[in-house]
C-alpha cells in the first residue's frame, strides 16, 4: 500500500458519512450552531428519532460531529477539521492552478499590490485590521 | 449557545502531543510563531508573545491543568475589544493515536474573535499535527510567521504586552 493511500484511511469514514444527503443536511444545520439531539430531530420531521440518532452516530464516528453531554442534554457540535483535511488533500490540489491563474491575472490588471501600499504611508492604527486579519485568516498556502 | 469545537487525530503518544502544545523552549510555529509564556498553573496568566516579549497576541488565565490530558484557560485577543472567552484542550490517546479536541466557548455573540478563531483553530490544529507527525514546519508557514513578526511595528497599542496585561481576563 502506498503512503498516499494510507494517509487517506483516516478520512474513509468522513467520505462515507458525507455520501448521504440527510447527513449533509445535518451538518448544514450544525454549521448554524451546536444543537441537542432533540433540536436536531425537530429539524428533520420526516425522520424517526431512531433514524436521527443513527445518522448522528455515523457523523460522530466519522469525527464530523463532536458530541458532549452536559447535565442531561447531549450537545452536538460540528467539527470542521475532517472537511478541511478533505479540502486540503483533494480540492485545493485541483483548484490551486485555477486560483493561481486568476490571482496573477488580477495582479496584471490591477498592478502589483506592494508599490501602491508603499505610496500611502500607514499609521499603526490603519494597518491593524490587516495584521489581525493575517493573524486570524486562513491561507491557501498553509 | 455559541460554541465552536475542533477535533483532530495525531499519530503520536499523548505525552509527545502535550509537550508540543505546552512547550516553552521553542516558538509555536503552529501558533503563528509565537512563544508561550507562563507557569501554566491555575490562577496564572499564560500568553503567546513575540520573541522580544514586547508584543502579546493572545492571553488568558489558566483555570485548570491536568497534564497530559486537559488544559482550560480564558482567551482574549489583545488586538480585539471582545470580552474574554473560554478555551478547553482535551487530549486522549488510543492505540498510539492522540485525539486533540479544542472547545472554544463563551463568545458574546458572533464577535470578531468568534469569526477569526474559526479559521485559526483549523489551521493551528492542522499545523500541530504536521509538525508532530513529520517533525518539520512547512516552508509557507515559516515564511508567513516571519512576515507577521516583521510587521510587528505596525501592531496596535493593544498588542503591547504592557497594555495587554492590564486588561481583565475573567470570563463572565
Amino acid at each position: 500500500m502506498s503512503p498516499a493511500r494510507r494517509k487517506d484511511e483516516g478520512l474513509e469514514r468522513a467520505w462515507k458519512a458525507l455520501a448521504s444527503d440527510v447527513r449533509r443536511d445535518m451538518l448544514d444545520a450544525l454549521f448554524e450552531g451546536p444543537k441537542s439531539t432533540g433540536e436536531l430531530g425537530m429539524l428533520f420531521p420526516d425522520l424517526t428519532r431512531f433514524a436521527v440518532m443513527q445518522h448522528l452516530r455515523v457523523l460522530i464516528r466519522a469525527k464530523l460531529v463532536i458530541s458532549s453531554k452536559k447535565g442531561r442534554v447531549r450537545t452536538n457540535i460540528l467539527n470542521p477539521v475532517p472537511i478541511q483535511m478533505i479540502y486540503e488533500r483533494w480540492v485545493s490540489k485541483y483548484a490551486a492552478p485555477w486560483a493561481g491563474m486568476l490571482t496573477s491575472m488580477k495582479d496584471t490588471i490591477e498592478g502589483p499590490a506592494t508599490p501602491s501600499r508603499q505610496k500611502t504611508p500607514q499609521t499603526g492604527r490603519a494597518a491593524s485590521p490587516r495584521v489581525s486579519r493575517l493573524f486570524g485568516a486562513e491561507s491557501e498556502r498553509s | 449557545m455559541i460554541e465552536q469545537a475542533f477535533s483532530i487525530e495525531i499519530k503520536a503518544g499523548i505525552q509527545r502531543v502535550w509537550d508540543e502544545i505546552t512547550r516553552k523552549d521553542a516558538p509555536h510555529h503552529a501558533m503563528f510563531g509565537t512563544y508561550l509564556i507562563g507557569d501554566l498553573k491555575p490562577g496564572t496568566v499564560m500568553s503567546y508573545r513575540d520573541k522580544s516579549g514586547k508584543h502579546t497576541f493572545v492571553l488568558g488565565e489558566v483555570l485548570e491543568i491536568d497534564p497530559p490530558k486537559r488544559l482550560v484557560h480564558t482567551f482574549r485577543f489583545s488586538m480585539e475589544k471582545d470580552a474574554p472567552t473560554l478555551v478547553e484542550w482535551n487530549l486522549a490517546e488510543k492505540n498510539g493515536v492522540t485525539t486533540v479536541t479544542v472547545t472554544h466557548s463563551r463568545f458574546e455573540g458572533e464577535t470578531r474573535t468568534y469569526k477569526s478563531v474559526s479559521t485559526s483553530w483549523l489551521k493551528i490544529l492542522g499545523l500541530y499535527k504536521t509538525i508532530i507527525e513529520t517533525g518539520k514546519v512547512p516552508m509557507g508557514t515559516r515564511m508567513q510567521n516571519g512576515m507577521m513578526m516583521g510587521m510587528s511595528f505596525m501592531l496596535p497599542k493593544g498588542a503591547s504586552t504592557e497594555v495587554a496585561m492590564q486588561v481583565n481576563l475573567k470570563v463572565k
